[in-house]
C-alpha cells in the first residue's frame, strides 16, 4: 500500500474493506437521486424510501461484518489499525459501534417517515430520502477518520443535509424559520470549529489527530494557551451540533419546526454523530493533556445537565419538552468522557466508551419511540401541547403505555434502559472519584422526574379532552416504530447484559 | 421448596400479563378469577416455604449474573429468610382477600380490568422488593411500589382530590427516595457489593474502600440515609403527611397498600437490613425518636378527625411508628411481629370500613353515620374486633404485638419512648372507638333514605372480613407464652437471637391493657352514654389542642409556606431575571447585531441573532477564564 512520494495507491477492494458501508449508503442515494428522474411520481415516491431502508440495512449488515474484519486484524497481532492513505481512515469499533446506530437510527427515522409523506404530499420524497443518506454517510465519516480536514467534511455533509431537511416543508412557516435558524447557527459552530482546528494545525503541522496527539504532548508547555484556545473552539463548535449549553438555543426551535421524523434524526442520528466527533478528537487528539483541559468538559456537562432540566420544567409543548429532555441527555452523555480527566487508565477509556455508546443505545430507542408516539397523538388531537395526551389511557392504551415506558425510561424509572444507562454513567463517576458530578446527574434526574410527570399524570389522571368514540388510527409503519422502541427500551432494562458483554468485548480502538 | 419462591412474584406477573392482553373490557367475573387464583396460588406456595423454613431454617440466596460493571459484577436473584418467608405468606394471605373483595366493591366500574391489573402489577413488585437478595433489586422494585401506589391513587383521577393526592404521595415519597439511594450507593462504593451478606459481613468488620470519613461515621450517615428512604414510604414524621391524602384512592387499595404491605416496606427494609442499623447506636437513637414521635403525633391527629378513613390512616401512621421505634430500641422480633399482627387487623379494619362506605353511598364523614349495627351487623362485628385488636385488649391480636414493643422500649432504659407509647395506646383505643360507637351505635344521622337502603354487602366482601377477623383474634397467640414465643423462634430461624428480647412482665400487660381501657371507657362516656360533651370540651378550655389536632398541626400549612412558597418565589425571581435582565442585556446587544445586519431580517424574528450572540458570549466568556486560567492573558 506503500505509494510514491509518501501519497498513498489506492485499490478499491482496500477502500472497500474499510469503508463497504459508506460506500453502500452513497451507491443507494444516487441510485434513489436517479430513479426519480426516470420514474414516475407515484412510484417514486413509494419506492425511495423503501430502497433507502434497503440500504440503510445492507450498510448496518456491512458493520456487522466489519467487527469480524476488525477482531481478525487484532489477531492477526501487528497492533495496526485497518487504514486507508496513512491513518486517513480507520476501521475500528469505535467506528463500528456508531455506524450500527447511525444505521439503524436513520432506518426507524425513514420507517417513521413513510407515514409523514403520506400526510404532506407536499414533500419531495426522493430528495429526501437521498439527503437522509448522504448525511448518514457524513456521520460515519465523522466516527471513522482520524484527520481533521475528513473529520471536518463529513460534518459539513451531515450538517448541509440536516438544514435542508429540516426546511424540508416549503410552505410551512416554522419549518422554514427552523430550518433558518439551524443554518446560521450551525454556521458558527462550523467556522468556530475549523478556526480552533486551524490553530491545531498551526501548532503541531498535522493534520492528522493519531500523529498531531504526539506534538501536542511536546508543544504543549510551549504553546499552552493556543493549544487550549483550539481546544475550546473545536469544543464548542461540537457542543452546538449536540447541544450542551450555552450552545442549545437553536435546538428547542428548530425541534418544535421540523418535521417530526426529521426531529427524531436530530436528536438521535445527528446527537451520536456529533459524540463520536467529540470522542475522537478529544481522545485522540488530547489523549496526552487531557488532564489539563477536562475541566472544561466537566464545566459543560454540569451545566447542561442543570440548565436543560430546569428549562424543561416550563416547557408545555411536548416537542420543545423533549428538545430540553434532549439538551439533557447531552449533559449525561457527556460525562463518562469529562470524568476521564480523573482516572485516565485505559481500562476506564474502555468503560467510558461503554457507557456512552450504552446510554446511546438506549437514547435511540426510547426517542425513536417517543417521536413516534408522539406523531401520531398530536396529529390526533390538532396541536402539539401536553393536552394532546390528555387521556390517551383511554382512547389508546397501547400508545398510552408505550409513551410511559419511553419517558419513565428517560426519567430512569428501574427496569427500563434509560435506568440502566445513567446508573452505568453514574457508577463511572464514582470509579473516578467524582462524587459531586455523580451527585449532579441524579439530583437533575430528579428534576426530571417531575417534568415527565406532566406527560404521565395528563395520560393517565386526567379525563380526555377528545370525545372518547375517536379511535386513534397507528399506521403501521408508526407502530412497527414503536413496538421496536418498546421492546428495545425494555430488553435493555431488564437484561441490560445483552449489549454490555458485547460492549465489553470490543476492540475500541483496535487494541 | 425454597428453590422454588421465585414462583411466587411471577404468579401476579402473569396475571397481570393476562389481564392487559384481555384488555379493559374483559369480563369482571374472569378478571377476578385470574387474578384470586393467581394470589391464591402465590399464598398457598408461600405456606409450603413458610413450614420448609420453619423445618429447615434459612438457605443461602439464589443468585444469577445480571450484568458486569468494570470489574464487578452485579446479580440478581431470590434468598428465603424467616422473616421474608413470614412477609411473603401475609402479602399473599392478604392480596387474596382484597382482590376478592374488590370484586363487590368495584363492580360496574368501568375500568375494572384496569383495577385489577394495576393491583396484580403492584402485587408482583410487593413481592419482588421482598424475595430481593440485594440492595439494587430492592431498589428497583422499590421505585415500582411507588409507581403502582401513584397509579392506583390516582385511580379515581376525575376527582381533582385523588389526582392531587397521587401527586403527593409520589414525590414526598421520591424525597425519601433519594436518601435511600445515596444511602445504597455509597454502601456500594465502601463495599464493592449490593449483596446482603456481603455488605453485613463489611460491615461487622467496619472495613470500608472509603478515606473521607471514619468507619463509625460512615456507618451512621449510611444507616440515616437508608432510614430517610424508609421514612418516606412508612410514612414516618415528617414525611408522613403523603399518607393520609392517599385515602383518596378506593378502599380496598388502602387495605393492601397503604396499610398492610407497602407502606410496612420501610419497617421490612429496616429489618431487613438491621445489622447495619445495629452497628450504629446513633442511628438507633434517631429512629427510636422519629418513631417515637410519629407514633404519638399520629395518635394525636387521630383524635379528632371525621373522615372514617383518614382517622384509620393516622392510625396506621402511628402504629407504622410503634414499629419504628421498637426497631430504635432494637426489639426487632417484637417489631417484625407487630407489623405482622398489623397487616391483619389494619386490613380488616380498611376493609370494614370500606363496607361500611359502600352501604352508605360512598359517603365516608362519620358525622353522617350511626346506628348502623343493626344494618351491617357482620361489618359491625368485624370492625368491632379490629379495634379490640388495634386497642390492644386481651386476647387480640395487638395487645400481645403492641405489649412487647412498650416492653422493649421500657427496659432499653428509654423511659421517654415508654410513656410516649403508652399515651398513643391509650389515644388510639379512644380514637378508633369513637369512630366504632359515632358509626354503629346511637341514630343514624345521614339521610333517612340511604339508611332504609343500607344492607350487608355480599359474600365476597365479607368472607374477607370473617377471615381477617379470624387472623386478628389468633395472630397474637403466635408469639404469646402460651406458644412459647413460637414466632421469636421462628424469626430468629433456630439462629442466634437478631436485637434484644426480654421475657413478658405480666404488671406490663396489665398496665396497657388498663389504659386501653380507660381509652375505650372515655370514649363510650362521650360518644356513647353522652355523660361527656364532647363538643363542649372542643370549644371549651381544650380548643386551642382540640383545633391543633383537628388541623393536623398546621404541617401541610407549614410545608406550603416554607417550603413550596418559596420555591415558587425563587422560581418567579428566575423567570423575572431571565426574562427582564438577561433577555434586556442580549437585547441591547441583539439590536445592535440587528441594525448592523439588515439583510438578515427575513429571517422571521430578532431571535437568532440573539441566539448566535449567545452563543458567542458563552464561547467568549468559556475561552476568557481558560485564558485567564491557563496564563494566556496577561
Amino acid at each position: 500500500m506503500n505509494g510514491i512520494n509518501g501519497v498513498t495507491q489506492l485499490a478499491f477492494s482496500d477502500v472497500w474493506r474499510v469503508m463497504a458501508p459508506e460506500i453502500l449508503l452513497v451507491l443507494g442515494g444516487f441510485l434513489i437521486l436517479v430513479l426519480d428522474l426516470f420514474m414516475n411520481k407515484e412510484s417514486s415516491r413509494r419506492l425511495s424510501p423503501q430502497l433507502g431502508i434497503l440500504f440503510l440495512i445492507a450498510a448496518f449488515v456491512m458493520t456487522i461484518r466489519n467487527f469480524g474484519l476488525v477482531s481478525d486484524q487484532t489477531a492477526g497481532g501487528t497492533g495496526e489499525l485497518l487504514n486507508l492513505s496513512n491513518m486517513l481512515y480507520v476501521l475500528d469499533d469505535f467506528g463500528n459501534v456508531f455506524k450500527l446506530l447511525f444505521t439503524a437510527g436513520t432506518a426507524l427515522v425513514l420507517l417513521m417517515s413513510i407515514d409523514f409523506f403520506k400526510q404532506n404530499p407536499e414533500v419531495k420524497v426522493a430528495e429526501y430520502t437521498y439527503l437522509m443518506l448522504f448525511a448518514t454517510t457524513g456521520a460515519m465519516v465523522m466516527a471513522s477518520s482520524l484527520d481533521l480536514i475528513t473529520l471536518f467534511v463529513g460534518l459539513e455533509l451531515l450538517s448541509i443535509s440536516s438544514y435542508v431537511l429540516v426546511a424540508m416543508r416549503r410552505n410551512h412557516a416554522k419549518s422554514a424559520e427552523g430550518g433558518m435558524k439551524y443554518l446560521v447557527i450551525g454556521s458558527i459552530a462550523s467556522a468556530m470549529a475549523l478556526y480552533g482546528m486551524s490553530f491545531l494545525y498551526g501548532v503541531t503541522g498535522q493534520t492528522n489527530l493519531a500523529y498531531g496527539a504526539q506534538t501536542v504532548i511536546q508543544m504543549w508547555l510551549q504553546f499552552k494557551p493556543l493549544l487550549t484556545l483550539a481546544f475550546l473552539l473545536m469544543l464548542i463548535g461540537f457542543g452546538v451540533k449536540v447541544s450542551l449549553v450555552p450552545f442549545h438555543q437553536w435546538s428547542p426551535d428548530t425541534y418544535e419546526g421540523a418535521p417530526n421524523p426529521v426531529t427524531a434524526f436530530l436528536a438521535v442520528v445527528s446527537k451520536a454523530a456529533g459524540f463520536a466527533l467529540i470522542l475522537r478528537t478529544f481522545l485522540w487528539g488530547f489523549s496526552g493533556v487531557f488532564g489539563d483541559v477536562y475541566i472544561y468538559l466537566v464545566i459543560l456537562a454540569a451545566l447542561t445537565m442543570v440548565v436543560g432540566n430546569v428549562a424543561a420544567l416550563s416547557q408545555k409543548n411536548i416537542k420543545r419538552l423533549l428538545a430540553y429532555s434532549s439538551v439533557a441527555q447531552a449533559g449525561y452523555l457527556l460525562l463518562p468522557l469529562a470524568v476521564l480527566g480523573k482516572g485516565k487508565s485505559i481500562d476506564n477509556i474502555w468503560l467510558a466508551l461503554g457507557q456512552t455508546s450504552f446510554y446511546l443505545v438506549a437514547y435511540l430507542f426510547m426517542t425513536m419511540g417517543a417521536f413516534a408516539v408522539l406523531t401520531v397523538v398530536t396529529r390526533q388531537a390538532g396541536n402539539e401541547t401536553l393536552e394532546a395526551f390528555r387521556g390517551l389511557w383511554k382512547r389508546a392504551p397501547f400508545l398510552a403505555v408505550s409513551m410511559a415506558v419511553f419517558v419513565l425510561s428517560m426519567a430512569g424509572m428501574p427496569l427500563t434502559a434509560g435506568f440502566i444507562g445513567k446508573f452505568y454513567i453514574f457508577l463511572g463517576t464514582i470509579n473516578t472519584e467524582m462524587y459531586w458530578l455523580g451527585g449532579l446527574l441524579f439530583a437533575t434526574s430528579a428534576i426530571a422526574f417531575y417534568y415527565y410527570f406532566g406527560v404521565l399524570k395528563a395520560m393517565f389522571l386526567k379525563d380526555s379532552a377528545v370525545q372518547s368514540h375517536d379511535k386513534i388510527q397507528v399506521p403501521v409503519s408508526l407502530t412497527v416504530t414503536i413496538a421496536i422502541g418498546l421492546i428495545g427500551t425494555l430488553a435493555l432494562g431488564i437484561f441490560p447484559d445483552l449489549l454490555m458483554k458485547f460492549l465489553n468485548g470490543l476492540h475500541w480502538f483496535g487494541q | 421448596m425454597v428453590q422454588n419462591a421465585w414462583l411466587i412474584p411471577l404468579f401476579p406477573l402473569v396475571a397481570y400479563l393476562l389481564l392487559f392482553v384481555l384488555g379493559r373490557r374483559a369480563q369482571e367475573g374472569i378478571v377476578t378469577a385470574i387474578s384470586v387464583l393467581a394470589a391464591l396460588a402465590g399464598f398457598i406456595v408461600s405456606l409450603l416455604i413458610l413450614s420448609d423454613v420453619h423445618a429447615n431454617g434459612a438457605s443461602a440466596p439464589y443468585v444469577f449474573h445480571w450484568l458486569t460493571v468494570g470489574q464487578n459484577t452485579l446479580s440478581m436473584g431470590f434468598e428465603v429468610t424467616p422473616l421474608n418467608a413470614m412477609m411473603l405468606t401475609v402479602v399473599t394471605f392478604i392480596s387474596t382477600l382484597v382482590l376478592l373483595f374488590s370484586k363487590g366493591y368495584l363492580h360496574g366500574d368501568a375500568r375494572y380490568s384496569v383495577f385489577y391489573q394495576y393491583l396484580n402489577l403492584f402485587i408482583f413488585s410487593m413481592l419482588g422488593l421482598v424475595i430481593s437478595p440485594n440492595l439494587l433489586q430492592v431498589y428497583i422494585f422499590w421505585e415500582l411500589v411507588g409507581l403502582c401506589s401513584f397509579l392506583l391513587v390516582g385511580f379515581w383521577y376525575f376527582k381533582p382530590e385523588a389526582a392531587a393526592a397521587a401527586k403527593k404521595a409520589f414525590i414526598v415519597t421520591r424525597i425519601g427516595d433519594v436518601g435511600l439511594f445515596i444511602g445504597i450507593v455509597l454502601i456500594y462504593v465502601a463495599t464493592g457489593t449490593f449483596e446482603y451478606s456481603g455488605v453485613f459481613e463489611a460491615f461487622e468488620a467496619k472495613k470500608f474502600a472509603i478515606d473521607w470519613i471514619t468507619p463509625d461515621h460512615f456507618i451512621t450517615l449510611v444507616a440515616i440515609l437508608m432510614f430517610i428512604g424508609a421514612m418516606g414510604k412508612s410514612a414516618q414524621f415528617p414525611l408522613h403527611t403523603w399518607l393520609p391524602d392517599a385515602m383518596e384512592g378506593p378502599t380496598p387499595v388502602s387495605a393492601l397498600i397503604h396499610a398492610a404491605t407497602m407502606v410496612a416496606a420501610g419497617v421490612y427494609l429496616v429489618a431487613r437490613a438491621f445489622p447495619i442499623f445495629e452497628a450504629s447506636p446513633d442511628a438507633l437513637t434517631v429512629i427510636g425518636i422519629i418513631g417515637g414521635i410519629t407514633a404519638i403525633f399520629a395518635a394525636l391527629i387521630g383524635l379528632t378527625q371525621n373522615d372514617i378513613k383518614r382517622v384509620v390512616a393516622y392510625s396506621t401512621v402511628s402504629q407504622l411508628g410503634y414499629m419504628v421505634m421498637a426497631l430504635g430500641v432494637s426489639a426487632y422480633a417484637a417489631s417484625t411481629f407487630h407489623l405482622m399482627t398489623h397487616a391483619f387487623f389494619k386490613a380488616l379494619l380498611f376493609l370494614a370500613a370500606g363496607s361500611v362506605i359502600h352501604a352508605i353511598h360512598h359517603n365516608q364523614d362519620i358525622r353522617f353515620m350511626g346506628g348502623l349495627w343493626k344494618k351491617l351487623p357482620l361489618t359491625g362485628w368485624t370492625f368491632l374486633i379490629g379495634a379490640l385488636a388495634l386497642s390492644g385488649i386481651p386476647p387480640f391480636a395487638g395487645f400481645w404485638s403492641k405489649d412487647e414493643i412498650l416492653l422493649g422500649a421500657l427496659k432499653s432504659g428509654n423511659t421517654t419512648l415508654f410513656v410516649l407509647g403508652l399515651i398513643a395506646a391509650f389515644c388510639t383505643a379512644f380514637y378508633i372507638f369513637r369512630v366504632f360507637f359515632m358509626t354503629f351505635t346511637g341514630e343514624f344521622r345521614g339521610e333517612k333514605e340511604v339508611y332504609e337502603h343500607a344492607h350487608e354487602s355480599g359474600s365476597v366482601m365479607t368472607i374477607p372480613l370473617v377471615l381477617l377477623s379470624i387472623m386478628a383474634i389468633v395472630a397474637g397467640l403466635l408469639n404469646s407464652p402460651l406458644t412459647d414465643h413460637a414466632f421469636e423462634h421462628f424469626i430468629f430461624g433456630g439462629g442466634e437471637e437478631i436485637g434484644k428480647v426480654y421475657d413478658t412482665e405480666w404488671w406490663l400487660a396489665g398496665l396497657a391493657t388498663v389504659v386501653a381501657l380507660a381509652g375505650i371507657g372515655l370514649s363510650y362516656l362521650m360518644y356513647k352514654s353522652k355523660s361527656i360533651n364532647p363538643e363542649a370540651l372542643a370549644n371549651g378550655p381544650l380548643r386551642p389542642f382540640y383545633q391543633l389536632s383537628l388541623n393536623k398541626f398546621y404541617v401541610d400549612e407549614l410545608y406550603h409556606v416554607a417550603i413550596v412558597k418559596p420555591v415558587v418565589w425563587i422560581g418567579h425571581i428566575l423567570n423575572f431575571i431571565d426574562k427582564w435582565v438577561v433577555d434586556g442585556i442580549v437585547h441591547l446587544f441583539g439590536e445592535g447585531t440587528y441594525i448592523g445586519s439588515l439583510g438578515l431580517k427575513y429571517s422571521q424574528n430578532g431571535q437568532v441573532q440573539t441566539y448566535g450572540l449567545v452563543t458567542l458570549i458563552g464561547a467568549l466568556l468559556l475561552i476568557g477564564a481558560a485564558m485567564y486560567a491557563v496564563g494566556g492573558v496577561k
